[in-house]
């Protein structure tokens, strides 16, 4: 059933043209930002005396950045790519579907936000044209590209939950959209929190639950347990919410 | 043996008490009518028997058995249409049909007996290829019913099937859930209730949360006639004539419409006694220009309009 219902959704995702306004802008504004940072790192490198060179690591200067780019642009992308998961089978009814057939909820909550990851999934394998254009280059690890490439699609899988979540909540889309893109803000301003206070353990608190922490480690080439874990828990959070936010709907 | 039996249900939201012990029971392959003026908790109840909203309390039972031991089996059995269609306008018919049918677990290879089976009762062949938000309102509510009935469920409800269909559309679908008695128990709520008389072997009246009538269509029709009302049209109003109808025991009450060139009085009689000839010897008496009497058919909105007026 999840991967009946997970496959209705894509097909619905790729048949409107809003899969492709989304993944077309993104491509686009992502593709400026490389052609940006690629052309600074040029022009930089070779202002330096040769004997320098090699200490201004193309990684930091041009992967890092375009990973954190793709990381902001999901604050924007993702409240829209998710914003009808839900609200939409609210709207239209469709839901009670689900609820008048053998599928379980979870079943359903699964199905819808598969098909969501997997949206994700096309809008970020259109950045591999760029490590397919350096493949010349000798970047000195690949493992670094992989990690940052696991922390950019895992930053998608939280920000997705928190849209999918917030589909779940309310019947109109715009408004899904837009909750999701405070509930994706007021997790980034966790981050800024952890630089306002002196208490160690707040502060360490306030590290763990910001997603930038481990996205920033990630990118970084260092993938840790306990970053994955944040993001596996917060996922299953995410779905324990919308599964009883459904289960509220027949009370 | 029913095929349901609601017992007592009671749903209340906050201080609103939007059912109140509601009870009445649908036999087998029948068609139960549900009627109510709006806000009367038909959609309500139309929900919590098809297990989509809980009772506050209450029991409802399938074939004898609690609808909370069905858990998800319960979808085997029952297909329902609740208030708007719930259609995926992206969607091909055939191919909303066939997802609709997984997902309630139709095995593959009856899919294409039973996407048949719908497409010829629904007359949707015509329009199987075509996208859903391309369709009439008379055909998505057809792929509304399609969709009810593509697993082949012993019961369905139809909450409004006929809600904003023209003249013609309301009578073809008249015939096709006339037709689905041969194979599934309806349970079918409507505003129409000229379309009720005419398809209903049973039905349920309900008001504010309460049923106020519940039977067969045949013992309420034998009890409207027990109490029946004609018409007597003269060219003008009578005072002795309307002392007479004041006076008499029989008469329960009677009222004076105006139609231009002459009056109606439409008089309801409260017991079923041939009171007809006293009548027209009274208004001969009183010298009235007589135009014409008829008694007045069942009529099954006199009848709801009747019960749910006495409720209030």
């Amino acid at each position: 059933m999840i991967s009946l219902i997970c496959f209705k959704e894509l097909k619905s995702f790729f048949k409107s043209p809003i899969a492709y306004v989304i993944i077309g802008l993104f491509s686009l504004i992502i593709g400026w930002m490389f052609f940006n940072q690629l052309s600074y790192f040029l022009e930089n490198i070779q202002k330096l005396p040769v004997h320098m060179r090699h200490e201004y690591d193309f990684s930091n200067e041009v992967i890092i950045k375009i990973f954190g780019n793709v990381n902001f642009l999901f604050i924007f992308i993702v409240p829209i790519l998710t914003m009808r998961t839900f609200s939409e089978e609210f709207k239209d009814r469709t839901i009670d579907l689900y609820f008048g057939s053998v599928v379980s909820d979870f079943e359903f909550v699964l199905g819808k936000i598969l098909a969501v990851f997997i949206q994700g999934l096309a809008l970020i394998s259109t950045t591999l044209i760029f490590p397919i254009m350096l493949a010349n280059i000798n970047i000195s690890d690949v493992t670094f590209l992989l990690t940052g490439y696991l922390g950019i699609y895992l930053n998608f899988i939280f920000f997705a939950t928190i849209g999918v979540v917030a589909s779940s909540l309310v019947k109109n889309q715009i408004i899904a959209a837009m909750l999701g893109f405070v509930g994706i803000i007021t997790t980034w301003m966790i981050a800024v929190g952890s630089q306002l206070t002196s208490n160690y353990m707040v502060t360490q608190l306030l590290k763990f639950m910001s997603v930038n922490h481990h996205f920033e480690n990630m990118v970084k080439g260092y993938v840790s347990l306990s970053d994955l874990s944040f993001y596996l828990c917060f996922f299953m959070f995410g779905i324990l919410l919308i599964k009883k936010r459904l289960e509220a709907r027949k009370w | 043996m029913n095929a349901i039996e609601v017992d007592q249900i009671t749903k209340s939201i906050g201080d609103r008490t939007i059912l109140n012990n509601v009870t009445f029971k649908v036999k087998k392959s029948r068609i139960h009518g549900f009627l109510g003026p709006n806000g009367a908790g038909k959609t309500t109840t139309m929900r919590i028997l098809c297990g989509l909203t809980q009772p506050s309390s209450g029991e409802v039972f399938f074939e004898g058995i609690p609808l909370s031991k069905y858990d998800n089996k319960l979808y085997h059995k029952i297909g329902f249409l609740i208030e708007d269609p719930p259609l995926y306008s992206d969607m091909r018919v055939d191919d909303y049909l066939k997802y609709v049918a997984r997902l309630r677990s139709v095995n593959e290879n009856d899919l294409k007996k039973q996407l048949d089976y719908c497409l010829d009762s629904l007359d949707l062949h015509e329009v199987k290829s075509r996208s859903i938000e391309n369709l009439s309102r008379g055909f998505k509510q057809r792929v509304g019913i399609a969709q009810a009935i593509i697993h082949m469920p012993d019961i369905v409800f139809l909450d409004e099937p006929s809600l904003g269909l023209d003249p013609r559309s309301v009578a073809e679908i008249r015939t096709l859930i006339s037709n689905l008695k041969e194979n599934h128990t309806v349970i079918l709520s409507s505003h129409l209730l000229h379309e009720m008389s005419l398809v209903c072997d049973d039905i349920s009246i309900i008001s504010k949360g309460r049923i106020l009538e519940s039977g067969p269509l045949e013992n309420l029709r034998s009890s409207l006639e027990a109490s029946s009302s004609f018409v007597l049209s003269a060219i003008e109003e009578n005072k002795h004539f309307e002392d007479y109808l004041h006076a008499e025991p029989n008469i329960s009450k009677f009222s004076i419409i105006d139609q231009g060139s002459y009056i109606d009085y439409h008089i309801t009689l409260s017991v079923n006694e041939e009171i007809r000839p006293e009548v027209i010897k009274q208004a001969v008496n009183a010298e009235m220009d007589i135009l014409g009497l008829e008694k007045k058919a069942f009529s099954l909105e006199e009848y709801f309009l009747r019960v749910t007026e006495n409720h209030d």
